[in-house]
């Protein structure tokens, strides 16, 4: 008896969600305030994110001196690698600061799919400029480091390889995020001009 | 992703609601955390789990804080709670039922609804299959005597 009331009831729940779900079917989703809330979190997250590299560029600059006058590293290149820090700082400030989190709730669409287009092209951009000067400043770097008698051989290749490996899978992580989260906007974008 | 489980997400949110406003707050919430979490996801279960697991966590989370934003529009074009129709008198009977069971018995007997094993629906709502037959169990209890009265 028992079996037969929960079959019952239970059936006729079954039932009554398949014409929920029936209803539910011919419903799309039409409140644009929650796509943009949305997006508004991710730009607000990639600002955040900006502001944690900027931070750690500034700081980087007084340690860089530090370091490379402590090394005996060249004057010359540690006001190249200066010069590419302060420009990397710049770069991020001017690059995040296009987008606003207000605009992505508020704005005009079409200007924050330019905006989001416009910082997606920016970071294409500084991988160009950015992984040439890598090249120099690795050579560079290895060539004033190998004319340091008191540093041994072996010590400049482990911390050479490891700082290159955590500092290319950092760079790579963060461009790869930020391509993604372009990309996320503006297929939401896009999808609320349909 | 959204619009192809844009019903399972909007049910689970329906019945953890008490008003419209609540529903699309809800429903809000849910698809922000799928959006933020999405960077996170493994792919180590299967895409309808985790939308489930996160619809439930993100309504049950909200029945434990009852935060509230300002109204908004609605983000489905229905209103399950004062449409009158037949087919919303049917759903309103299953809303009844199922909101009257404690939030995490709802997750379960949903689950249960939707043709999910007892191991499927362990692994959404995160406790042993042996645990959710012992939970259906009371469940069914509960309900029977919910029609009794």
């Amino acid at each position: 008896m028992n079996e037969y009331i929960d079959s019952r009831e239970l059936q006729q729940m079954k039932e009554q969600l398949a014409i929920l779900t029936q209803k539910l079917d011919k419903e799309t989703i039409v409140n644009e305030r929650l796509m943009r809330r949305a997006m508004k979190e991710k730009v607000t997250k990639m600002q955040r994110n900006a502001l944690i590299k900027g931070i750690a560029i500034a700081f980087g600059i007084p340690y860089t001196i530090g370091i490379f006058h402590m090394l005996g590293v060249s004057a010359w290149l540690c006001a190249f690698t200066i010069l590419f820090l302060a420009v990397a700082l710049v770069f991020d400030y001017h690059t995040h600061n296009v987008l606003k989190p207000r605009e992505a709730l508020y704005g005009n669409l079409m200007d924050v799919q330019k905006k989001a287009l416009r910082i997606k092209q920016a970071y294409q951009n500084w991988l160009k400029v950015s992984i040439p000067f890598l090249i120099i400043w690795c050579t560079w770097f290895l060539y004033e480091l190998s004319l340091q008698a008191h540093i041994p051989t072996e010590a400049i290749i482990t911390g050479f390889v490891c700082g290159g490996i955590i500092g290319g899978l950092i760079g790579i992580k963060q461009y790869n995020k930020v391509q993604r989260t372009a990309d996320e906007i503006l297929e939401q974008i896009e999808e609320m001009q349909v | 992703m959204v619009r192809e489980h844009k019903n399972t997400i909007y049910t689970v949110c329906f019945m953890f609601s008490n008003d419209s406003d609540e529903v699309n707050d809800l429903f809000q919430e849910v698809l922000i955390n799928l959006w933020k979490g999405f960077e996170s996801f493994e792919g180590k279960s299967k895409i309808d789990t985790w939308i489930w697991k996160v619809s439930f966590n993100t309504c049950i989370d909200q029945e434990r804080k009852k935060k509230r934003h300002s109204p908004i529009p609605l983000s489905m074009g229905i209103d399950l709670f004062n449409d009158k129709d037949d087919d919303t008198r049917q759903v309103k009977m299953l809303y009844d039922r199922i909101h009257r069971l404690k939030p995490f018995d709802r997750a379960i007997v949903l689950l249960w609804l939707e043709n999910m094993s007892y191991e499927e629906i362990a692994a959404i709502v995160g406790i042993t299959a042996k645990n959710v037959g012992v939970r259906l169990y009371r469940i069914k209890e509960e309900l029977k005597q919910m029609s009794n009265q």
